[in-house]
This record gives structure tokens, C-alpha cells and sequence, in this order.
């Protein structure tokens, strides 16, 4: 077989001597990017063919202080800029997401803090009276929405922390994705969605070591501003962000055309390695950091309540529905855990409406029908 | 599946693996359920007019052979072309006639409901019915003889490079090459993969760069343009339909070369042209033969008197238009073309009786022509290009009198695409002018020519991969 092939080759090369040639240097060329080129090149040289030229311009925007929706802050990494509207989207001026004016604590009124990403603040395509939020308020309710977009839950933590006991809350209740961990071992956003021009900014993480949590706090804003123009940040970023692999990928496979598709073509097969799998690892940091958060709202003789908010694709699986479920795998470690615990998924199937009618068109966030739906079933547990 | 896509690549290279490992009868089974594949890729519910087309050429082919009498020959011809014709009429050119019918029974006071059926038009249903009725024609005119092997035909009709967009190839160039042995050599396996590079490139780069940055935007709304972006976004759409369709045909002729098969060339630099007659001789050569074999010289050609000879060019050039797409833009396409060649011929007549007005041949007798040739070939395009002949009208309009005043700021890529275009003509000048066969290229130089390309498509190409512009034929 092997004669056959070398045989093959040296026909190759006499007969066919510029496809023989292209082989021999296409396949130098993919051995010089592969493994000369990251040591040649500087690292924020990649980073600027890797981030998008939107995504550049937003990193300088906000680390300046010019982006009008939010606002930089050393410990969650970002905030909601109070005063902000936009079209269906108004921030009050504590920088929540309200229906009304909040000032001193009403004593015959229940305050509900709610916490999480854009999944609990509502989104940019319903108005405030349509969140979930608004959903639960009555007369004797009333809640102040300090989602934030693209939060992850140590940034919620932190917010809590920081900003937010003021505010004296009789419950926390905090939205939580499908993949609630995902976002956990992150710190440049870009590294995890490659494809975010709109806020690529850098957030605080924490990281497990051994029973304590030791927090990687959001760089300095010079850091942050200079992050395509200096390697320094990235040097720190190779050991603290869990998703710098990604990143690694790109600068030793983007540029050529066999690196490319085999490297996209190895990241889909890991991709659906990890559904296939179950890793009960990957909740430790989230059972953690909920424990930690859970400690803080106790201190504040506060309850506090989770809302597992799944996307489109966890309520109507389709071929996934033979892959392992680790959404329900969640939703039963975390009630073992002893939190109070909302299951979106059972709570939007048991509506019985389309889906199409309880997502908007991303699949991700909730209509007005299904934050509705969601706030109705949440209050009881208010 | 569209030849420019990761999905292509990966079905051509199972399709050229499994190929070669089998011997020639199996090889064009499998080449013909490989087609099949591919066109039901497209739309599987159009595989029975494939299907239908493929046995009434075959049996009608068988027919005519054997036929003992004239009006029986006749007869089955007239069955294979009403057949394909009827097909490509229906699902064509229903709605064009239908619509004309009741504009037509406007215009002497009937009021006609509207008859217009939602027909999706089959992909490449103008290619593969001309294939089909050439076969049919050939052994008519005893040019051919018609194939025991239905495989073999099906194969023939259905053959995958070139099915949905050309080049149109005639049987008695494929039935052979399907009949002989078929052996992999090198040499046409290096000639296959350049013409594929090459095809790509001016699609993917060419072709796609000038339709997202210039093309597409002024002729989606040219009242905002002035005059000069106008000029230049019909320059643009010039060389981007001359590239994408050039670039598929390359794609086509070099798969096909990869799987042992020699179909002819379609292009032959157009924008070289001094005269029309030349750029006919140079653009979509396989149908322009098509249409002079088969409609023009049967209805004379040029040998029953020069009146006649115009009128059979006017029929040939309206029906030509007709056939790139049902609409009147279309049909006024070819009317343009063939007033040209009409032209042309007068013009050439009067060089016969009049040779100083003939020229000598020199450039700066030539140069002039060249530019009105380009110049009317580009006009024409107008009515190509836009939606309808109202939307014409108004682009040829904007193009004199600016009525917008906007201009686009060009990304550099537009200027690469239109210097490598320019490359690609210089070169086929010098092919023609110039004795080429003692210049060497070192294989070397050529590869890492080759590499280049590829990593630059990589990175230069638009993200989203327009379809070939004749595919909507």
C-alpha cells in the first residue's frame, strides 16, 4: 500500500508537477502559521484580525466612556447606564428596568430584586411593562430589574454585593440560561462569542480553588482600552480565561485553507462531544457561586429564588431530544442543592403554546407572551 | 448545491473517489445517480422533467433512426421537440405569455382575468432541454446515431458539471467519451483542479466583490446615483457577469476533466472584441453555436439573399433573448443584438465594395471600433441587468442626465477585482498576439501562485455566495 503510494507521488510530481508543488507548499504554509507564526507574531496583532472592526470601535467607545446604553464599572465589568432609553428600552435612575418610580422602601409593599442577563431583563424588543419583572407586580408588588445584558451569574453576585443591599429587598430573584456555567470561566467576551461586536468589554470571574473562591477582577480600563494594541492583557488573559482556546484556534489555524475547515470542522465534532457527554464538574463553579450569592441575600433577610430561563432549542429539541439532557440533569442537581428553583422549561411547555409565539425570532429571549407566562408562574413563589 | 460551497467540494470529492475506483459501465451508472443526486440537491421534485425529457429523446432518438419513411422521421422529431419544448415553455414562459395575452386583450378593449400560475422555474431547464433536442436533431440530420444505452444517454443529459448552467454540449462531442474507456492521468487531473481554482476565483472574488460593493446597491435603486456611478456599476455588472458566468463554465470544464471528460469552451476573452460578430465568436459560445446550427441556418442563414439573411439574424438574436430569461427586457436584449449584427453585416458589406473603409488593421484603426463595440455590448447590458424595461430606461436615463447625486465610497477590493479582470483579458491578448509556446513557467512558480490564490479567496471572498447569475435560465 505504502509502495503504491510513494509510486503515486512520483507520478504526481512528474506529471502533475504544480499540483505536486501547491501540496508541498500548502503544506508549509500550514506548518508556518500552525506553529511559527504565534511565535513570531504578536498576540493583539491576532487579536485585531480576530475581533471585527465593529468590535474594536465598541471596546474603544466604552473603555472611553462614549458608548451611550452602558457604563464601565470596575466590579461587575459593566451597568446599566441609568437615565438610558432607547425606543422599547428605559433605565431608571437607579439603572434598573422599571414600571414605575422607586424611591424609599414602601413597608406594605414586597420589593423583588431581580438579577441575570438580558433573558431576565427583557431585551431591547419588549417594552418594561412586558418583562418578567412587570409580570409579577401588583399592588401589594413591586420589583426593580437590574439585568443586565450578556451577565453572567459571578457578575450578578458582585453586582448584589456591591450595589444593591441598599436597596432592601424581600426577595433576589435571578435568571439563569439554559447553560447557566457557560459564562463562568470567561473574562473577554469576544473569547466565548467570537462574534459580539457590540459589547466585547472584559467581566470579573471567579475561580475554584479547593473550597474557596478566588476572584479575577475586570483589568483596569487603560488595560482594557489597550487590549489590541498591547499583548500584555492577553499574556494574563492565556491563564484566566477558559476560553483563550478559542482564541488559540484562530491564530494557529484561521489563515489557511486546510487549518480553517479542519479546525471548524474539530470544534463542531468537541461541540457535539460535550452534548453528548455528561460533566458534573461543570456545575460545581455554579453551585458555588449560587451558595456564595445565597449566604449574601440571607445576611439581608432576603429570600432568594432562581429562574432557569432555557432557549427555543431546549423546549423543542427535535433530534436532540436522543442526546443526554442536561438541562433536567441541572434542574435536579440544583433542587438537591436546596435552592429555590423556577423550571422554565416545564413552566413554558405546560403553557401549550407554539413556540414561535412564546420566543422572539433569536430564539433565545421571550416574547411579551412568554415573559407572561413565566411571571405568572413565578409569583406564587413570591 | 451550488458549485461555490464547502457542500460541492465535499460531494465532488466522494463522487471523483468512488469514480475511478470503478470500471467504465459501472462509471457512468454511478455518474448518472451521482446527477441525479445533485439535481434533486436543487429541487427533487423536478427530477421527473429530467426523467421525461431523457426517455422521449431516447425513444424518439431510436425512432427516427429506425424510421422507414420521412413523415415517420418527421414525426418523431416533431414529438422529441414539442415535448421539451412544451416543458420548457410551461414552466418558463406561462406566466410571460399569459400576462402579454392579457395586455395584448387590454389593448383592444377585453378585459381577461388574470391567468398566472406560482411556477417555480426548474433549475437549468434552458441547458439540459437544448442538450436533449440536439441529440434528437443530430440523428435527424443523420449527423448521429442514436445510442443503444439508455445509462449512457441519461448520463449524457443528466451529467452534473454542466446540467444546471452549461456549457450546452452537444451529443455527438459526449456520447463517444461516455462509450470509451476512461483512465485517470495526471495531467488532466492538474488541468481540472487549475480550471476549478481559476473558476473560483473569478466567481467567488471577481464576480461576488463587484455585485456586494457596486453592482447590486446602484441598480437596486440608481435614482440616487449620479451619472459616473452609474457608468461604473454598469462597467462593474460588464465584468461581473462575464466572470460568473466564465467562472462557472471553468468549474464546469474542470470537473468534468477531473472525471476524464474534454466539454467545450464557452468563453474565449469577449471583452477582446473589435466587432460584434467577434464577441458572438467569443461570449457563451455554446449556445451562440447552438442557435446558429439549429434556428438560424435551418431557416437559411445567409445563402437566400441579404434580407433574408437579417431577418433569420433578427429571429435568431429575439429568440436568444427569449431563451436568457421570460421577460420583455430580455427579448429587447436580443432585438439590441441583433440590430447590431445587422449593422455589422452592412458594415462589412460596405468594407467588401469599399476597402479603404475596410481598414488596414492597425491599432488606431481598430481601437475605435473596439470601443463602440464594448461600448454597445455594455449598453445592452442595462436591459440584462435590470428588472424591467422601465427600470432600463431609467438606468440609460441616469447614465446621461444625473438624476441622483450619490456616490458609493469603494472598498479596495472593488479595484482588485477589476485589475485582475483586466489581467485576465491581457492575458488572452497575448495569447492571440503573442507566440507563448516557448515561455516556461517553473512549476514552482506556478504552485505558489496557485497556494496564493486559495489563501487569498480565503480571506477575500463576501460571506454570503450570490448564486451564478445563469442559473436563473
Amino acid at each position: 500500500m505504502l509502495r503504491k503510494v510513494v509510486t503515486q507521488m512520483k507520478e504526481m510530481r512528474t506529471q502533475a508537477p504544480i499540483v505536486f508543488s501547491s501540496v508541498v507548499i500548502l503544506l508549509g504554509v500550514e506548518i508556518i502559521s500552525a506553529a511559527i507564526g504565534p511565535l513570531v507574531v504578536p498576540d493583539h496583532i491576532y487579536l485585531r484580525g480576530y475581533l471585527s472592526e465593529q468590535a474594536e470601535t465598541s471596546i474603544q467607545e466604552f473603555y472611553t466612556g462614549a458608548s451611550r446604553a452602558l457604563v464601565f464599572d470596575e466590579v461587575s465589568g459593566w451597568l446599566n447606564r441609568p437615565g438610558f432609553s432607547r425606543k422599547k428600552w428605559v433605565i431608571d435612575q437607579h439603572g434598573a428596568r422599571t414600571t414605575q418610580t422607586i424611591s424609599s422602601r414602601h413597608e406594605d409593599k414586597k420589593r423583588i430584586l431581580f438579577l441575570g442577563s438580558s433573558l431576565t431583563n427583557g431585551g431591547s424588543h419588549i417594552e418594561n411593562h412586558e418583562t418578567i419583572s412587570a409580570a409579577i407586580e401588583d399592588s401589594t408588588t413591586e420589583a426593580l430589574n437590574f439585568a443586565t445584558m450578556l451577565y453572567s451569574l459571578d457578575q450578578s453576585l458582585l453586582l448584589y454585593a456591591h450595589r444593591l443591599h441598599e436597596f432592601e429587598s424581600d426577595v433576589v430573584v435571578v435568571g439563569l440560561s439554559g447553560q447557566p456555567y457557560e459564562g463562568l470561566s470567561n473574562r473577554f467576551i469576544p473569547f466565548r462569542m467570537r462574534e459580539e461586536s457590540n459589547m466585547p468589554y472584559f467581566k470579573p470571574r471567579y475561580r475554584q480553588n479547593g473550597q474557596e473562591l478566588e476572584l479575577l477582577p475586570v483589568p483596569s480600563k487603560d488595560l482594557c482600552l489597550t487590549v489590541t494594541q498591547s499583548s500584555r492583557e492577553l499574556a494574563l488573559l492565556e491563564y484566566s480565561d477558559g476560553y483563550f482556546g478559542s482564541f488559540e484556534n484562530f491564530k494557529r489555524f484561521n489563515f489557511t485553507p486546510l487549518g480553517r475547515p479542519l479546525s471548524s470542522l474539530a470544534s463542531r465534532l468537541q461541540n457535539l462531544g460535550s452534548l453528548l457527554q455528561r460533566d458534573e464538574t461543570e456545575l460545581d463553579l455554579l453551585v458555588a457561586l449560587m451558595h456564595k450569592l445565597e449566604g449574601l441575600t440571607e445576611d439581608d433577610g432576603a429570600r432568594l429564588v432562581f429562574m432557569l430561563l432555557p432557549d427555543q432549542g431546549t423546549i423543542a429539541p427535535g433530534w436532540r431530544n436522543n442526546l443526554p439532557d442536561k438541562y433536567g440533569d441541572m434542574v435536579l442537581r440544583l433542587r438537591d442543592e436546596g435552592f429555590e428553583l423556577l423550571d422554565g422549561r416545564k413552566v413554558l411547555t405546560e403553557a401549550d403554546e407554539g413556540c414561535s409565539r412564546l420566543y422572539h425570532a433569536d430564539r433565545r429571549h421571550f416574547s411579551a407572551l412568554g415573559n407572561r407566562i413565566i411571571g405568572a408562574a413565578l409569583k406564587p413563589m413570591l | 448545491m451550488n458549485f461555490a460551497t464547502v457542500g460541492y467540494l465535499v460531494f465532488f470529492i466522494i463522487v471523483f473517489s468512488i469514480y475511478w475506483t470503478l470500471p467504465r459501465r459501472r462509471q457512468n451508472i454511478f455518474l448518472c445517480l451521482a446527477s441525479y443526486f445533485f439535481y434533486a440537491c436543487w429541487d427533487y421534485r423536478f427530477l421527473s422533467l429530467i426523467l421525461i425529457s431523457t426517455l422521449v429523446d431516447f425513444i424518439s432518438g431510436q425512432r427516427i433512426k429506425n424510421s422507414t419513411t420521412p413523415k415517420m422521421r418527421k414525426t418523431w422529431l416533431i414529438i422529441s421537440l414539442s415535448v421539451n419544448l412544451g416543458i420548457l415553455g410551461f414552466f418558463k414562459y406561462f406566466n410571460f405569455f399569459a400576462d402579454g395575452l392579457v395586455d395584448l386583450a387590454g389593448l383592444v378593449g377585453w378585459q381577461l382575468s388574470d391567468p398566472t400560475l406560482n411556477i417555480i422555474l426548474p433549475v437549468g431547464i434552458s441547458f439540459y432541454t437544448f442538450q436533449t433536442m440536439s441529440y434528437s436533431l443530430d440523428i435527424y440530420l443523420k449527423k448521429l446515431e442514436p445510442t443503444k444505452s439508455l445509462v449512457d444517454f441519461a448520463a449524457f443529459v443528466a451529467f452534473f458539471p454542466q446540467l444546471v448552467a452549461g456549457p450546452i454540449v452537444r451529443a455527438r462531442e459526449f456520447m463517444f467519451q461516455l462509450e470509451s474507456e476512461r483512465r485517470f492521468n495526471w495531467p488532466d487531473f492538474q488541468d481540472g483542479l487549475i480550471r476549478i481554482l481559476l473558476g473560483f476565483f473569478k466567481k467567488l472574488f471577481i464576480a461576488d466583490i463587484l455585485a456586494v460593493h457596486l453592482v447590486d446597491p446602484i441598480f437596486a435603486d440608481p435614482s440616487r446615483y449620479n451619472s459616473s456611478m452609474l457608468w461604473l456599476a454598469l462597467a462593474g455588472y460588464s465584468v461581473q457577469i462575464y466572470a460568473d458566468f466564465s467562472g462557472y463554465s471553468s468549474m464546469a470544464i474542470g470537473s468534468a476533466k477531473l472525471l476524464g471528460f474534454s466539454i467545450p469552451e464557452n468563453f474565449s476573452f469577449p471583452y477582446l472584441a473589435r466587432d460584434i460578430s467577434g464577441f458572438w465568436r467569443r461570449w457563451h459560445m455554446t449556445m451562440s453555436r447552438f442557435f446558429r446550427d439549429y434556428i438560424y441556418i435551418p431557416l437559411g442563414g445567409n445563402r437566400k439573399g441579404f434580407v433574408r439573411a437579417m431577418i433569420n439574424l433578427a429571429t435568431t438574436t429575439l429568440i436568444s433573448g427569449l431563451w436568457h430569461g421570460a421577460g420583455w427586457n430580455f427579448v429587447i436584449w436580443g432585438g439590441l443584438h441583433g440590430i447590431y449584427l445587422a449593422v455589422n453585416q452592412i458594415w462589412r458589406r460596405v468594407s467588401q465594395h469599399h476597402p479603404r473603409f475596410g481598414g488596414s488593421g492597425k491599432w488606431f484603426e481598430f481601437l475605435p471600433a473596439w470601443i463602440f463595440t464594448q461600448l454597445a455590448v455594455a449598453l445592452a447590458w442595462v436591459m440584462f441587468r435590470s428588472a424591467n424595461v422601465s427600470g432600463a430606461w431609467a438606468y440609460l436615463h441616469g447614465m446621461v442626465e444625473s438624476v441622483g447625486q450619490e456616490s458609493i465610497a469603494l472598498p479596495w477590493v472593488v479595484t482588485i477585482a477589476f485589475v485582475a479582470f483586466i489581467f485576465d483579458h491581457a492575458f488572452g491578448w497575448v495569447q492571440e498576439n503573442k507566440n507563448l509556446s516557448q515561455v516556461r513557467i517553473p512549476a514552482p512558480l506556478m504552485a505558489a501562485g496557485c497556494v496564493a490564490l486559495v489563501v487569498f479567496l480565503l480571506h477575500a471572498h463576501p460571506k454570503n455566495v450570490d448564486p451564478f447569475i445563469y442559473f436563473q435560465f
